[in-house]
């Protein structure tokens, strides 16, 4: 079967390994970080966090893009339906949020820790949680 | 959209691993296609049907609803 374009669009097999490396070596720095009584996620921390969830959704998104062992066109059938539920969700809880943040009356600068990051980190999880559930139907 | 995949298959003796072997797809596919949650394209409903030796016709049907 020739390689469709929606597969050359995508990383090799082996990069799900990479990501989910990234992954486990991300929450595995905050854990041990959280037993050493530090906490990441604190407001003096910045870089700590940033690079957390930095770390995290470049694993995230190696692990989403990558091939499967045996990716044809059933799989990209699914990536198409899991994607499109994503933005779905991307949109919807920007929105929410940005509407609450107009009743709550705050202003452009104090729009709590919502940031781009967040919204790639929740979409990402969605996606994959998505992809997983729907492949193994 | 319904199918006799299983019935062909059953014919000619094939597991939903040598099928799917056969056409370069995973046997999760054939299982999707089997159990009418899948509907394959074109080129896959080809591939059975040379493997079957007969036509997409044969394997692939319309419901009354579609």
């Amino acid at each position: 079967m020739k390689e469709e374009d929606y597969i050359r669009v995508l990383f090799p097999n082996y990069f799900k390994k990479i990501g989910l490396g990234l992954i486990v070596l991300a929450v595995l720095t905050a854990i041990i970080l959280s037993l050493c009584r530090f906490n990441i996620f604190a407001h003096g921390n910045f870089v700590f966090r940033e690079g957390f969830f930095c770390l995290l959704v470049i694993g995230m998104f190696l692990y989403a893009f990558s091939k499967e062992k045996n990716e044809d066109e059933r799989l990209s059938a699914i990536r198409n339906r899991v994607m499109t539920y994503t933005f779905y969700v991307g949109v919807s809880v920007t929105l929410t949020i940005t509407i609450l943040n107009i009743f709550l009356k705050s202003n452009s600068n104090n729009q709590g820790d919502y940031k781009a990051i967040d919204l790639i980190f929740l979409m990402f999880c969605f996606y994959i949680f998505l992809f997983i559930t729907e492949k193994r139907k | 959209m319904r199918n006799s995949l299983k019935i062909e298959r059953a014919k000619l003796n094939l597991t939903q691993q040598d099928l799917a072997d056969k056409i370069g797809v995973s046997r999760q596919t054939i299982n999707s296609i089997e159990a009418d949650r899948y509907v394959p394209s074109t080129e896959l409903a080809l591939k059975m049907s040379k493997i079957f030796s007969c036509t997409v016709n044969d394997i692939f049907s319309l419901d009354e609803a579609d």
